[in-house]
């Protein structure tokens, strides 16, 4: 009979680590009867079930998509002074694309950067078909959309390395993080383009708040050590 | 005729309340599905299984039932289809698709000498599966070596007629109006263990000769249920000791265990659906760290206090009054749907660290002892309470099984090891490789 001999416990014949500490289990000599095994090697069906799902729902989408877009095909064929019929097939396109890669077929950083050129894209054939004097497309389209793709890649990071604490604390400091970022991020774009020069007004009061509110939750979450406490009753007695 | 209006007027159950509860929060990590198994002395013969669950499903056609989708609530309906054994190749407890009404909400597996029973909670509880577990091997040993046991104990007889109160729901037999409910949950320690992958289930068991565990129960003058809790506590009252939070932080912890009640003995009901409350036990650690000998008093203090049929009722109508609740009734499924999983991955398991089950000494008619060399039952699989545990006694040996939605396997090494340093030999099964 095999045993740990570090937790005393003893453990199937084929069993060549302890499932308890995981320490090496002596090799007794004993042959293993095959019939005795418990339990076979066991698959995991969930992958399989998530993605027979998804692709229904994908399949459905694709034709609801593919059904507008012919109709408004029709509907511009028909009546071509209808401009605004181009912007919602050029919605649906994007929406669809959009869908496709939220699907995750792909790796996740190929996903993500593919939403992101779509994007890029719908922006500049929406810059195009307006046929704007102002180049909005470059000097804000691009880089507020890359700024908060920027912020999204941070704020997954951040919410990736405390997701197994208090979901109550570190998602909203995750969430408030991200606005400070994009509302700086906004706020400056907006001065360099208007002013020439960095210049942070409305952001600031977004900034300063949200970093109290994260303070605050934080001290919540950990409490002050007793020698922060200490010397705070010694700086700030009356 | 009578029989034609009886099919009609059977072939629908409405769900109990906790069979509305598991129904709308079945996720692939959140199964609703336990697991009782059965090991043979020898390898099962899956025809003869098939054979025997013919037979044995006639005699419970509440359990020969698909999920319906109602406007608004699930319900159960007869179904002339017949369950089929299937081999083993998945994860214990693989959520069922029962709400594409694709399955039957239980499922018979078999792995070599081994027979697997995997139960939707919404259909019943531990008490109702081992009783259907039971018929099935007296029936299953009958087509197989002739075996017609003189005494089949709890098991239902295939000639007998269904008595209505088998599935009758219990929960609205005996329930009082007027009886405020308990007082209401407190958030305590949950453990912070990396989850696995979705669909992966892990079980463990040790098997523990019952004499000793009994006559150390019997010197705290506490019951084997309690003692083992006892254990159970103290070993993850151990880890939070041990763990790297502060010891201000440690000393905010509390740990409560979820343990089921079966309320059949004292509601005299013999009902195979749910019929149990939970109540949850706990150690305050803002008081200090707790001795075995204190974690045992605890226990027995707080189930003194609440173990009586006047507490008792208090659950059962607290669950009630909110199935009656005129305002929850009329929403429709599809938020209900929606709505349901949120509120108990909010609140749901808030409450309770961990969860206990213990279902007590299982007797096999003695013709059968011989054939059957072991019982088992497994939890259903939680994301929020990571590790549970399902105590049974056959034999004379507890099989403690422990099932999880995590590898980590420090508190089931903390329990074993003080199972083992109270001299008490300990054999461990997993399905981990």
């Amino acid at each position: 009979m095999a045993y740990c001999p570090r937790c005393g416990v003893q453990v199937e014949c084929d069993v060549r680590k302890c499932p308890l500490c995981d320490f090496p289990i002596p090799d007794t000599g004993e042959v293993c009867n095959p019939d005795d095994q418990k339990y076979p090697q066991a698959i995991n069906t969930y992958p399989e079930d998530h993605q027979e799902k998804k692709n229904k729902a994908f399949f459905s989408i694709g034709i609801i998509a593919l059904c507008l877009l012919m109709i408004i095909m029709v509907i511009y064929a028909v009546y071509p002074w209808l401009g605004f019929i181009k912007y919602l097939g050029l919605s649906i396109i994007t929406i669809f694309a959009l869908v496709f890669f939220a699907m995750g077929y792909l790796k996740a950083w190929k996903n993500f950067l593919g939403a992101y050129l779509t994007l890029l894209l719908c922006g500049y054939f929406v810059y195009w078909m307006i046929a704007s004097q102002f180049n909005w497309y470059m000097a804000f389209f691009f880089p507020i959309l890359t700024l908060f793709y920027l912020d999204i890649c941070l704020f997954r990071q951040v919410l990736k390395h405390t997701r197994n604490k208090s979901q109550f604390i570190f998602i909203p400091t995750s969430l408030i993080l991200f606005l400070i970022i994009l509302s700086m991020g906004i706020d400056g774009i907006l001065s360099f383009h208007f002013l020439g020069q960095l210049h942070l007004t409305w952001s600031l009061i977004v900034g300063i708040s949200g970093v109290v509110i994260i303070l605050i939750l934080q001290v919540i979450y950990h409490r002050l050590s007793e020698k922060t406490l200490e010397k705070l009753k010694k700086k700030m007695h009356v | 005729m009578s029989s034609v209006t009886d099919k009609k007027k059977h072939s629908f159950y409405a769900l109990d309340n906790a069979g509305f509860l598991y129904t709308a929060i079945a996720s692939s990590r959140m199964s609703a599905v336990y697991r009782m198994s059965a090991g043979l002395t020898k390898d099962v013969d899956p025809q003869i299984l098939q054979q025997a669950l013919d037979h044995v499903i006639t005699r419970f056609p509440y359990f020969q039932v698909t999920l319906k989708r109602g406007f608004f609530w699930y319900y159960y309906e007869h179904t002339d289809q017949k369950p089929e054994v299937e081999a083993e190749s998945h994860y214990p407890c693989k959520n069922m698709r029962q709400r594409q009404g694709k399955t039957f909400p239980f499922r018979v597996l078999y792995f070599k000498r081994y027979i697997h029973l995997e139960f939707n909670h919404s259909l019943c509880d531990g008490g109702g599966g081992i009783i259907f577990l039971q018929t099935l091997l007296i029936e299953y040993f009958r087509l197989q070596k002739g075996i017609v046991p003189a005494e089949i104990g709890i098991a239902k007889d295939l000639a007998s007629e269904v008595d209505p109160q088998e599935f009758e729901d219990s929960f609205k037999v005996y329930y009082k109006e007027k009886v405020p409910p308990p007082s209401g949950i407190k958030k305590v320690y949950h453990f912070d263990f990396e989850l696995l992958n979705k669909g992966e289930y892990l079980l463990l068991t040790g098997k523990v000769p019952l004499e000793p565990i009994y006559r150390l129960a019997k010197e705290n003058k506490c019951s084997i249920t309690q003692y083992i809790l006892a254990l159970y506590m103290e070993s993850i009252q151990d880890y939070i000791k041990n763990s790297s939070l502060s010891e201000r932080q440690k000393r905010r912890q509390r740990i409560a265990i979820n343990l089921p009640v079966d309320l059949r003995k004292m509601f005299s009901s013999i009902t195979l659906r749910n019929f149990f409350i939970s109540l949850s036990p706990d150690l305050d650690l803002s008081m200090g760290y707790y001795s075995r000998e204190e974690i045992i008093e605890q226990i027995k203090g707080y189930m003194g206090l609440y173990m009586n049929k006047k507490h008792i009722y208090r659950y059962i109508s607290r669950n009630i009054r909110n199935e009656k609740f005129i305002v929850l009734r009329v929403i429709p499924l599809w938020i209900k749907k929606i709505a349901m999983p949120i509120i108990y991955k909010l609140y749901g398991e808030r409450g309770y660290t961990s969860g206990l089950s213990n279902l007590g000494l299982v007797r096999l008619p003695a013709e059968l002892e011989g054939l059957v060399d072991s019982i088992e039952v497994f939890p259903a699989p939680s994301s929020e309470s990571r590790l549970k545990m399902v105590m049974i006694s056959y034999k004379n040996q507890i099989a403690l099984s422990f099932g999880k939605t995590s590898a980590d396997t420090s508190i089931e090494r903390l329990f074993f090891t003080k199972i083992r340093e109270l001299g008490i030999p300990v054999k461990i099964e997993t399905n981990k490789r």
